[in-house]
């Protein structure tokens, strides 16, 4: 009896054990002693994928939840890969239909919300956390243009919900099912082959519906996903700590089938191993370059990301690591970030706008009399890459030996340009009146608040290098938004980084019926608006790439867009710290990371905590 | 007391042309915030849904009224920006930016006055002329530079203080270690006018009658340095310490951005930018309080220093 007793009691304590496997697993892979010491050159706003749209709070979201997707860790260019789901996307031929099946066994972590239970994610998990991108009483819903639009039964949903204020998520809709416990199934109105780049992102990662309904307001607060992390504190705007997740299910990297440009040492530090290894992230707000710059100089910070252009030049002159900071073994990355800026006119404005000939050669003109090159160095200190197409390098779509010739700086040219199409100086003043006499003065909008003002006189030095008088008009950044999304300037400047990385991402600022809140430059050309359709329901191949270039030259030759640069960024890090390769998605991925402590405290002396 | 409650009083008003300030200037020359927390490609449905849910596309009335009822129950709602309450964000920061200032307060106070009554003694001597002409320089650089080599010099260099940080809710960490840098910069810029204002208040008592009196009578110089003419230079040198009250509240947003000090100062210059308006009404009206509370004491300590003076 008592032998017996001791068998169900080991069967017992075995099973208590299989159960708690995966908490033991994960718990046993984070060494809770070792902190990354990071830090943000900006300020986060709250912890809500949903809500909120900054890299910052986008950078701790993306290690406190999952979405169905990301990109594989070092595989250069970016590969998708399966995150929570099982596989990619099983997608019907007309790119209309997706279903994708859910890894089982995925754990939220605890939290009082799930009343003391295990929480396993589910498919309706990623149902209740998609609609949600698309609730406007989710702070106006910034995300909603992944969805809107696009799944069936969708529009009308979020309709009924902007006019009633309360969104119905337990309202089925055709495009949008769990059709079991563990498969997703998204169902569109167009063909859109980005919709896996869609559920990469961050913000389409899941949520929980219980801590949601339980938190309300102050969800945003209190994260609770199924990531490698969890948020520890929180002292807004200054300090964010993460620490392990003892649900996380543990993971290893194994690169994926057909990836390419590995890096072997990062691979040789990371291979192997099961993360997350740092159990502690400690992440400090430093709004200041110099602050930054020092902290890491000093072995304050452990890594050293996007650190300011004037102290990248001195890092690293001429993109190689000074020789003072390699014998210090420092690790030196620059990374060309997927965006992209540009001067852009508006295209309804009676002066600057239209597609006759001598308003494109107005802008044309522009584009030979401004010195890109001269403008990396001055603005950027040469931390950019010179764009020549809206398409950034680390874009699907991008072409590196795609030139823009018309974009060659030529102010001899321009001026002759504007001779030709009758811009003359009418009235003897040495400025040129626009032609028949008319008065010609361009203003350019940008906001208060920012440094500038070298941007602002490179601009007005560039008309003035082809005679045509120009004006500053600075607004609040609000201000300046609202003009733009309603076509009230003549030129501008616009930054766009890529929300997931597909060039249709930028091509869509062009497209026509965007014209607006998407389109500022409200730039409207059949030609273009056709090959953006194709290229939109189109999987990535030679003949999109093909378009892609075409549509690219449109944009050059009608001048909406002057392409100025893709910015780049520099990312330090010392040598304790192992498997670190900032990631062309521009968030630290730090899940796959690892700290040689000893090495560590034999630099500094001291073991920080 | 009926000049207590007079005085208390007079403060409504005051405060309530603060509040109609405030609410014009934001309404008239504000930026809408809608626009950006809109997102990527925010139409006009989705901009009104926002400025419905921030109370914007109320009457003027209704909104100026909800402010005035923030006011009186001492509750701003939540941040624009960050969604948090106000005023819990003020709780956690008003004591960050206090653990700087408080020690700026204090010791500027005691510096520069020990110092006005050293230079002001020996006024004409070489001493008075160096400290004065170390004034003048001091006070014609910028914060700024001063911040910027201090953090480098002191921090870097000499590595004798964190470069930058702050231990939130350890006081004693954050005196020790964080504080120390950002105090001593604040005082290299701040010293130098109190310095050379209170001096010329210490100079001016020195030439009254009463001191040749005193000294004609024998006091010693100490006494009469002291104790008549401190005292009666006091009056003009309270209003000053008092008038920096307010200060202590907003804080120095430069040193707090530099040394990433969670504080009230860095707070405003991120609210004004986000045009965070529950952020701005709830600063600008407790400053504006602090400010008049501020001219309360320092009335109230005039009859203290100085017998001769009445409320009237």
């Amino acid at each position: 009896m008592k032998l017996k007793n001791l068998k169900r009691i080991c069967l017992l304590a075995c099973g208590l054990v299989m159960l708690a496997a995966p908490s033991a697993f994960a718990a046993s892979s984070a060494d809770m002693n070792k902190t990354l010491r990071f830090y943000f050159r900006a300020a986060e706003s709250a912890f809500d994928p949903a809500k909120y749209s900054d890299t910052y709070s986008n950078t701790v979201t993306l290690q406190i939840f999952e979405s169905l997707y990301d990109y594989d860790y070092l595989a250069r260019p970016m590969k998708l890969r399966p995150k929570t789901a099982a596989a990619l996307p099983d997608m019907s031929p007309d790119g209309k239909t997706f279903v994708i099946k859910l890894k089982p066994g995925i754990y939220f972590a605890d939290d009082p919300a799930f009343g003391g239970k295990k929480r396993e994610l589910v498919a309706q998990d990623y149902v209740y956390s998609l609609q949600r991108l698309v609730d406007t009483n989710n702070r106006g819903a910034p995300w909603d243009f992944m969805l809107k639009g696009k799944v069936i039964g969708l529009d009308p949903k979020i309709e009924a919900g902007t006019k009633t204020s309360k969104f119905d998520y337990d309202k089925p809709i055709e495009g949008l099912r769990a059709l079991d416990r563990y498969t997703l199934q998204i169902k569109l109105i167009n063909p859109d082959f980005n919709m896996p780049y869609i559920l990469a992102s961050p913000t389409t990662s899941a949520v929980a519906r219980e801590v949601m309904e339980k938190y309300g307001d102050d969800a945003e607060a209190h994260p609770v996903g199924t990531g490698p992390y969890k948020l520890r504190s929180w002292q807004r705007r200054s300090r964010i700590v993460l620490e392990a997740n003892p649900t996380f299910r543990g993971e290893t990297y194994l690169p994926e089938p057909g990836t390419t440009a590995i890096d072997p040492t990062a691979l040789k530090e990371i291979q192997g191993k099961t993360f997350p290894r740092i159990g502690v992230i400690d992440i400090r707000i430093i709004e200041t370059p110099q602050s930054a710059w020092l902290s890491f100089n000093d072995g304050g910070l452990d890594i050293g990301a996007e650190i300011g252009a004037n102290y990248a030049s001195t890092v690293a002159p001429g993109n190689k690591l000074a020789p003072k900071y390699a014998q210090r073994g420092w690790q030196y990355y620059r990374e060309v970030s997927p965006s992209v800026q540009v001067k852009m006119f508006n295209m309804d404005d009676p002066v600057v706008g239209g597609y006759t000939p001598e308003k494109v050669a107005l802008r044309r003109a522009f584009v030979m009399a401004f010195d890109t090159a001269k403008n990396i160095w001055i603005l950027k200190n040469g931390q950019a890459v010179k764009a020549n197409s809206p398409i950034p390098p680390p874009i699907v779509g991008h072409d590196p030996h795609f030139v823009n010739e018309l974009g060659a700086y030529n102010p001899a040219k321009a001026n002759a340009l504007l001779e030709v199409f009758g811009y003359k100086d009418c009235d003897g003043d040495g400025w040129r009146e626009a032609p028949g006499c008319k008065p010609l003065n361009i203003e350019y909008l940008t906001s208060i608040g920012q440094d500038s003002r070298d941007d602002e006189e490179l601009v007005q030095k560039s008309w003035a290098a082809i005679k045509i008088r120009s004006g500053v008009k600075k607004v609040q950044f609000p201000d300046l938004v609202s003009a733009r999304n309603n076509g009230q300037y003549q030129q501008s400047v616009f930054v766009w980084s890529a929300d997931y990385p597909d060039a249709e991402n930028f091509m869509q600022l062009l497209y026509g019926p965007n014209s607006g809140p998407a389109n500022n430059a409200r730039f409207k050309l059949d030609a273009f608006d056709t090959l953006y359709r194709e290229i939109a329901t189109m999987a990535e191949s030679p003949v999109r790439d093909d378009k892609l270039r075409q549509m690219s030259r449109l944009t050059a030759a009608y001048a909406p867009w002057v392409y100025e640069f893709h910015t780049a960024f520099t990312y330090l890090a010392h040598p304790w710290v192992l498997g670190y390769r900032p990631h062309p998605d521009q968030f630290p991925h730090f899940l796959y990371l690892d700290i040689d402590l000893d090495q560590r405290a034999a630099v500094l002396g001291i073991q920080p905590h | 007391m009926a000049y207590l409650i007079r005085r208390l009083w007079q403060m409504i008003p005051t405060l309530l042309g603060v509040i109609l300030l405030v609410f014009v200037i934001f309404n008239v020359f504000g930026a809408d915030p809608s626009t950006v927390l809109a997102g990527k490609f925010a139409n006009k449905e989705k901009i009104e849904t926002i400025r419905q849910s921030l109370g914007l596309s109320e009457p003027w009335w209704v909104q100026l009224g909800i402010f005035l009822k923030q006011v009186a129950t001492f509750d701003y709602g939540r941040s624009w920006s960050t969604n948090e309450p106000v005023t819990s964000l003020l709780l956690q920061r008003a004591p960050v930016t206090l653990t700087i200032m408080l020690q700026v307060w204090v010791l500027d106070a005691l510096i520069s006055i020990f110092l006005a009554m050293w230079v002001a003694y020996r006024r004409g001597s070489l001493t008075d002329r160096s400290v004065v002409a170390i004034c003048t320089a001091a006070m014609s650089i910028s914060l700024l530079l001063y911040v910027v080599v201090g953090q480098y010099v002191f921090g870097s260099v000499l590595g004798w203080f964190p470069v930058s940080g702050w231990a939130p809710g350890d006081l004693l960490t954050n005196l020790a270690r964080y504080a120390p840098l950002p105090v001593l910069l604040i005082l290299m810029v701040s010293v130098a006018p109190s310095l050379r204002l209170y001096r010329s208040f210490v100079v001016e008592e020195t030439n009254q009658d009463y001191v040749r009196t005193a000294r004609a009578k024998g006091a010693g110089e100490h006494r009469v340095m002291l104790v008549h003419v401190l005292r009666n230079a006091m009056v003009p040198i309270v209003t000053n310490i008092g008038m920096q009250l307010p200060g202590l509240l907003v804080g120095s947003f430069l040193i707090e951005k530099v040394f990433s000090i969670p504080g009230l100062g860095s707070e405003i210059v991120t609210a004004v930018s986000n045009n965070d308006f529950p952020m701005i009404k709830a600063i600008t009206v407790y400053t504006a309080m602090i400010t008049m509370v501020a001219n309360l004491l320092v009335d109230l300590l005039y009859k203290r220093l100085d017998p001769r003076v009445e409320f009237k």
